[in-house]
Parts: structure tokens; C-alpha cells; sequence
């Protein structure tokens, strides 16, 4: 193994060792934000189903005949490949910086205090993250959260930029006329998966979306 | 490490009334009331376990958790009954960990390799294209995982408060050297300097590889 492949193989393993942080980050902040645990009860015969599928999985699997252990073989190789690919080594990347949350696009108005950009139909919207410095490979996704905090994907293409990267499109199509919460959750590509916030962080701001 | 005395001390009642050796005993008497027994003993826990690992997400999703909790449970009590308990019986109390301890590492583990797969994510309306699965959850892929994280626990444990920040810091939120050592009253050279030595350390550990650390476990 070269110096480069092992130095490789510690990063991947520090970013694995710390999803068990992120996770508890998360599950803190859940619970700073009002959250509660609601444990279910389950029932007698959900006990007893579950206690007696796992005793039976305890139990020793019987000898395979000789043919099922070819095709036994052949699924060990594809499940070894499997774990080698998830296991891949990520090439090392710096920590991300904070970067900015700048609106453009052609937005109609501007409100009152605070000013907050309003979108119609028709009107293109730029949601750019920007960075001080070039940062390297980031992912991010894009949430609308309306004034109940119902959320929404929205799926608009992502342009990356040596500073970061920006949605484009419109949105009048995709939302309701009203104030809108835009959140960005953004991250390394390895941490920050899509449709999900562990490993991610955010940033967001509002706009309105007016009707047509 | 003056830490893990304490740390014995402290899971003794997280231990649920089972050691590594009852363990090895339920699994070797080939099943009976034994695995029954064994089996409702961490059904006692094992739901407010997965229940607050599913917090995070039940919130992004606003989802109740109510049903998956139940899902999660049993797939994780196969996880850990399998193989006459391969998993199960990788917990070592010479390794720091309490049993309550180990499972929310199992939990957590099934929890986070459900949640990034785009195929098992019960939550998720849209189909991603393009994005790969995270595919490697049989026993050997969440031994490793449940190793790294103990290799995790003793790099800390050998660290002081502003390297534990550090840590999170650098590993968790992804700050950049200039933001910790601005928050740390450090230069951004003596940041890189942390890092590059606790990699080193990473390192070493990492040399002692997974597979012989799990056939002590087991």
C-alpha cells in the first residue's frame, strides 16, 4: 500500500468514526428543538414474533450440499466486492469553511423591513452558496419550508461555481404564492447525503412567491 | 487510561444482568429459554433505543417513528442473533462499552445505513438518480463499523477537553482551521499541527486490524 492509498484509508475512517458524532449531534439538537422520544408499545404477539425470528436466526445454518456452496461462493465474491466498493477509500478534502447564502435572479419586488425578494411566474431564481475560498468538492439539496415548517424538496439543478455552486430555476411553479423559508443543506460529498441532514449543515433564507 | 475505570463503574447497571461469558454460554447451549430469555431482555430496551435514534429523522421527514421503531427493532435483534450471535457476542466489557451501550452502537448503525440508502430509506417519495447505495450491511461490514468506533473511543479517550473540541470540530461540523482557532484562541498552523498528529495516531490504531479485534470478540 502506498503512503497516499493508506493516508486515504485514515481519512475515510475518521469520517466513519465520526458519523456516530454526527448522529448524536443530531439527535441532541432534535431534542434542544422541542423534540420528545415517543417509544411505541408493542404488542404481546409482536414480542413473541420477534423473539422467536430470532432465536431461530441463532441457530446454526445447516451444511449447504455441494452445488449450494458454488453459488455460495459466488455470493461471498459479490458480497466482498460490495463491502471493498463501500469501503473505497475517499480521496482527503479540507474541512468546509462558512459560506454565505446570496438571492439573485430576477426578482419583481422588494418588501418591506425586513426585505425579503418576492418570485413569480416566470421570474428566474439564483440561490448561490458562496465561499471565501474554492471548496473543493460539496454537495447540497435544497428544502422549502412554509410558515407551518411544512418541508419540500425542491429539485432544482445545481450549477457548481469555483466558489461554491447555485440552484437555478423558478419557483413560482413549484410553491404556493406566500413567504417561504429556502434552506440549503450542504456538506462533503461523502457526509452529506441526499434528501438527508445528517452530515449536512444548513443555511437559509426567505422569499416570497407571488401568485400569478 | 485514568478514564475507563470510571467508565467500568459506570456501565455495570447498563449491563442489563449479562456479561460476555452468559453471552457465550445462552448461544453455546445451542438455544432453548436461554435465547428466549436473552431475546425479551433486550426487546426491554431495544425500543426507546431505536425511537430516539430515529428522532432526527422522524423531524426532517415528519414522519412518526411509531411503526418504523417496530421495524428497526427486528431487524436488529436478527443482526444480533445470527450465527449463533456472532454480533452479539463481539461486546467485550474489557473494551469500555456497556451491553446498553453496544446495542445503541448496533442500532445507530442499522438506523444510519438505512437512512443513506436511497433503496431502504422507508421515508424517502423521490427515487435519486445517480446516487449509489450504501450496500454493506451484512455482519462483517457493521463489525468493522462497531471497531472503528472503538478505535474512535480510545483516540479520545487519550484526549484532553480542547482535543475532544477539536475533534468535533474538525470531524463533526466540518469548521475550517481558521474558524477553530479562532474559536480556540489557536493559530491555524498549530489546528493543521492537531490534526496531522491525531491522524498519525488514527493511524496506529488502525493498523491493528478489525478482523483479529473481532475474533477476540467472538
Amino acid at each position: 500500500m502506498n503512503r497516499t492509498g493508506h493516508e486515504d484509508q485514515v481519512e475515510d475512517a475518521l469520517a466513519r468514526m465520526a458519523a456516530l458524532d454526527v448522529q448524536q449531534a443530531a439527535i441532541e439538537q432534535a431534542e434542544a428543538d422541542g423534540a420528545s422520544v415517543e417509544v411505541p408499545e408493542f404488542s404481546a404477539a409482536t414480542l413473541d414474533a420477534i423473539v422467536a425470528a430470532s432465536v431461530q436466526a441463532a441457530e446454526p445454518r445447516p451444511q449447504p450440499s455441494r452445488a449450494w456452496l458454488w453459488s455460495g461462493a459466488a455470493v461471498a465474491a459479490l458480497a466482498a466486492a460490495m463491502l471493498l466498493w463501500w469501503l473505497r477509500p475517499t480521496p482527503p478534502v479540507a474541512p468546509l469553511g462558512t459560506p454565505e447564502l446570496v438571492l439573485g435572479g430576477t426578482a419583481r419586488t422588494l418588501g418591506d423591513e425586513p426585505p425579503v425578494r418576492a418570485y413569480g411566474p416566470g421570474d428566474s431564481l439564483a440561490l448561490h452558496l458562496r465561499f471565501a475560498e474554492a471548496p473543493g468538492p460539496i454537495a447540497a439539496h435544497l428544502v422549502a419550508l412554509d410558515a407551518k415548517g411544512e418541508s419540500q424538496t425542491l429539485s432544482l439543478p445545481w450549477v457548481d461555481h469555483d466558489d461554491g455552486g447555485r440552484f437555478e430555476g423558478t419557483i413560482a411553479e413549484l410553491l404556493m404564492p406566500g413567504r417561504w423559508t429556502l434552506r440549503v443543506y450542504f456538506g462533503r460529498p461523502q457526509a452529506c447525503a441526499p434528501e438527508t441532514v445528517e452530515g449536512c449543515r444548513p443555511l437559509e433564507t426567505q422569499v416570497d412567491v407571488l401568485a400569478p | 487510561m485514568a478514564s475507563r475505570s470510571s467508565t467500568h463503574a459506570e456501565v455495570a447497571s447498563n449491563d442489563l444482568g449479562w456479561t460476555p461469558g452468559s453471552l457465550d454460554e445462552v448461544f453455546s447451549d445451542g438455544g432453548g429459554s436461554g435465547l428466549d430469555g436473552l431475546a425479551r431482555a433486550l426487546l426491554g430496551v431495544l425500543p426507546s433505543l431505536a425511537a430516539r435514534e430515529l428522532l432526527p429523522w422522524s423531524g426532517y421527514y415528519r414522519r412518526s417513528p411509531a411503526a418504523l421503531c417496530e421495524d428497526v427493532v427486528q431487524d436488529v435483534m436478527l443482526k444480533l442473533f445470527a450465527e449463533r450471535g456472532r454480533v452479539l457476542r463481539a461486546w467485550n466489557t474489557e473494551r469500555g462499552l456497556s451491553l446498553r451501550g453496544f446495542l445503541r452502537r448496533v442500532v445507530r448503525y442499522h438506523v444510519l445505513q438505512m437512512f443513506r440508502s436511497s433503496v431502504k430509506n422507508p421515508w424517502r417519495d423521490l427515487p435519486v438518480e445517480g446516487h449509489a447505495d450504501a450496500t454493506g450491511d451484512d455482519s462483517d461490514a457493521l463489525l468493522h463499523q462497531l471497531w472503528l468506533w472503538e478505535v474512535r473511543d480510545l483516540l479520545l479517550a487519550d484526549e484532553n477537553e480542547r482535543g475532544r473540541a477539536l475533534y468535533v470540530g474538525l470531524f463533526v461540523e466540518h469548521c475550517s482551521a481558521e474558524e477553530l482557532g479562532e474559536r480556540h484562541e489557536m493559530s491555524r498552523d498549530a489546528v493543521y499541527q492537531w490534526r496531522a498528529r491525531f491522524k498519525r495516531r488514527a493511524s496506529r490504531l488502525l493498523s491493528d486490524t478489525p478482523s483479529q479485534r473481532t475474533q477476540e470478540g467472538t
